[in-house]
């Protein structure tokens, strides 16, 4: 019996390390332990599998049973909300105001005007702009504890949850061994080094255009960590094509349309995966002022246009 | 057409705020990151110097792993420091290094130049760049500067890790060129010092010196919670490496009604080389929240100087970031080969001579206490309360006739406050 039928997880030694690998949060994952004990890195590995899954269970706007649903179906009631969630949506007040509105968890119901199948499409403006009736942190009313929505308007937690998810995850892993770590969600990656140790975590960064498997690697550079996250905005094979002009899916909150000539993708490397998420996805709406944009925070990055 | 400039915000200390906040108070280690440290010290010897510096330090992660460093310093001393000549029953009178003044000193009183005072601006930089995946280069530069002192330098350094980054090796050399431009010019060595007005005994308004170091190191994890250091250091300084402002008292032989009395002053001599030698070991160690760093360093040149230190931090973090680091330090020096409390009237000079309590044999104690308290998202504020005590040998065996009578080496106590500030982001 193969341990992935029995624990939700493989379990592998690679190198010096351990890595735990499942899938959740719609896509691989991988925790890389840095211990030789094979039972510490299952304890390990069944924690950070029951982590992942219950923050994917909370906050997935797929299902009917949390309190992500109960928010978008509360039809202008108010919603009262648990600590963790309140961390989260006081989050995503202060990002909206430092953002100047571009970063927005209520705009999720733009999606709904656009389809990102690398096809020519012709956006039906009206539909769009009856959508942006829908959306607007400033039409939400949020005291710190429960939060009242109009109703049609609907939150999503698609571009912060990963990313809190990996640092969490991270963290959790951290306090309960002091070992060093690493976690990577599809790409979004949070590494750990343990006080003492000289351990760095050797990460490759890809090309999210070169399709795996028929070119070999799709590296496109190596990042060395020690203490640090990389998270990517955006993704080379979701976009559309309108007026000839290539469009990605990344949507602007205020205009309801993708960020014309913005990057393909933008990866930064910085301290935490949800900082790094973050000021990737402010790159992208940058658009074309996407590389000034983090030369001006100081941060290292890796664009591809 | 007009161009419009929109200006880029710079928002990721925000972010990283915000991003702390919602994560919560992760316990996680510290991170390599762009830092800004200043810091304060204030100095004060009983009686004697005081002293204020004030350091400035940047730090900065450039692209591809590559670190810059720039380092300012600014020093104020002033105050009282021996000058190596010996008390006496009588009022003495020296004359100040310009040759234009002078300063008594009361019977029985241990004779301090107070005329000492400067400031000094010191800056540094380092650039340091990973090479391959295992190598590590440095390559830094300094200048310092005082009214009578200006020092510039390079250094190389290159480390490497091996046995899985469980080992790392290191080679650093440094030169140094410095240019000595005392008060009154460079005095002739061991020429007597004269009355005020007289012309000075002078070999020329400056002189200088030239330092190479060499520094080979390994650092090795033991464990995941255990480092050790071993380095061996070498260091050779040639030209003029005596101090222009110090003395030494010529005294009446035992033989006379006055023994021990001052007869007059000569100008200090040293060797115009010096080859040290170090040995340091360190060991580190991690237990559940707080470090314990133990280290000894044994000490020998050509002068005849050796010494030992041993000193030992302990760390321990509190809740809510705060953390308490209490460390002691032990030293212990023998004297170099031509130090001499006094010389005697009617003998033959030696070579070289100095009465610097520097180059004497004496122990050193330092206590110290550093808290450190978070004040904001990675900032910290530390305070460190020092004590240092210096005992020789205030009556040493050569001491005869009147000199029985004195101190010849006054205890020295000092009291330091550092404050430093660092943020990182």
């Amino acid at each position: 019996m193969d341990s992935e039928s029995q624990f939700g997880y493989v379990l592998n030694r690679r190198d010096d390390v351990w890595v735990a690998e499942y899938s959740a949060m719609a896509g691989p994952c991988e925790v890389h332990m840095a211990t030789d004990r094979q039972s510490e890195a299952d304890r390990l590995a069944s924690l950070a599998l029951s982590e992942t899954r219950r923050i994917e269970q909370k906050f997935s706007r797929y299902r009917d049973d949390n309190i992500v649903h109960q928010i978008n179906s509360s039809n202008g009631e108010p919603v009262a909300v648990d600590d963790e969630t309140a961390r989260l949506l006081e989050y995503a007040k202060q990002v909206h105001a430092l953002s100047e509105g571009q970063f927005d968890i209520t705009s999720g119901v733009l999606r709904r005007a656009w389809v990102f199948r690398g096809e020519v499409v012709v956006p039906d403006r009206e539909f769009i702009d009856e959508l942006l009736e829908r959306v607007g942190w400033e039409r939400v009313t949020w005291d710190g504890s429960s939060l009242t929505m109009a109703p049609g308007m609907e939150i999503d937690f698609g571009g912060i949850g990963k990313e809190y998810a990996v640092d969490k995850v991270a963290g959790m892993l951290f306090e309960q061994s002091g070992l060093s770590l690493m976690v990577n969600f599809g790409g979004d990656i949070r590494t750990i080094v343990a006080e003492g140790s000289a351990r760095s975590w050797l990460v490759g960064i890809e090309d999210p255009s070169v399709v795996k498997g028929l070119s070999g690697s799709s590296a496109v550079g190596h990042a060395e960590l020690t203490n640090g996250a990389i998270a990517t905005s955006g993704d080379t094979n979701r976009f559309c094509i309108v007026d000839g002009k290539r469009l990605g899916h990344i949507l602007n909150p205020k205009t309801g349309w993708p960020v014309a000539g913005a990057p393909r993708t933008v990866t930064v490397i910085t301290s935490t995966c949800v900082e790094a998420g973050f000021l990737a996805t402010m790159a992208v709406l940058s658009g074309a002022g996407a590389e000034a944009f983090l030369q001006a925070q100081g941060v290292k990055y890796h664009v591809i246009w | 057409m007009r161009l419009q400039l929109r200006k880029v915000a710079f928002i990721k200390p925000a972010v990283a705020a915000l991003a702390a906040a919602l994560l919560g108070g992760q316990a996680l280690p510290a991170t390599g990151q762009d830092n800004v440290e200043t810091s304060l010290l204030l100095y004060s010897e009983k009686d004697r110097v005081e002293a204020a510096e004030g350091i400035v330090n940047v730090g900065k992660m450039l692209k591809g792993d590559r670190t810059l460093n720039l380092r300012l310093t600014y020093d104020a001393l002033s105050g009282a420091s021996p000058s190596g000549a010996t008390p006496s029953s009588r009022v003495q009178t020296f004359t100040s290094p310009s040759g234009r003044g002078s300063y008594t000193i009361n019977p029985g009183e241990t004779p301090l130049d107070n005329t000492f005072h400067d400031t000094r601006f010191a800056g540094d930089i380092t650039f340091g760049q990973p090479v391959g995946r295992m190598s590590a280069l440095s390559l830094g530069a300094h200048l310092s500067s005082e009214h009578d002192y200006f020092s510039a330098g390079f250094n190389a350094g290159m480390t490497r890790d091996f046995n899985q980054r469980n080992t790392t090796v290191g080679l650093s050399g440094s030169v140094s060129f410095d240019n000595i431009n005392p008060e009154g010019g460079v005095p002739t060595a061991l020429a007597v010092m004269p009355g005020v007005g007289a012309t000075l005994p002078r070999e020329g308004s400056s002189d200088s010196k030239s330092t190479f170091d060499l520094v080979a190191g390994v650092s090795q994890i033991l464990d995941r919670k255990t480092i050790v250091r071993f380095n061996y250091s070498f260091s050779h300084a040639s030209g003029y490496l005596t101090d222009p402002y110090k003395i030494v008292s010529v005294v009446e032989p035992e033989s006379s009604a006055d023994a021990g009395e001052p007869v007059r002053y000569l100008y200090e001599s040293r060797p115009d080389s010096r080859t040290k030698h170090a040995l340091y070991g360190q060991i580190r160690r991690y237990i559940a929240g707080s470090t314990i760093d133990l280290s000894y360093r044994h000490f020998w040149d050509d002068w005849g100087v050796t010494s030992n230190t041993i000193e030992l931090f302990y760390r321990q973090k509190l809740p809510g970031g705060h953390a308490l680091q209490p460390h002691v330090r032990w030293y212990h020096q023998s004297a170099a080969d031509f130090h001499r409390v006094y010389l005697l009237d009617g003998a033959p000079t030696p070579e070289h001579a100095s009465a610097d309590y520097r180059l004497a044999r004496f122990d050193g104690l330092t206590l110290g206490l550093t808290y450190s308290l978070p004040i904001g998202e990675n900032m910290h504020l530390n305070i460190t309360p020092e004590f240092y005590t210096q005992r020789g040998d205030s009556s040493p065996p050569e001491a005869f006739g009147v000199l029985r009578q004195y101190d010849l080496f006054p205890d020295m106590d000092v009291i330091m406050v550092r404050a430093g500030f660092s943020y990182g982001f």
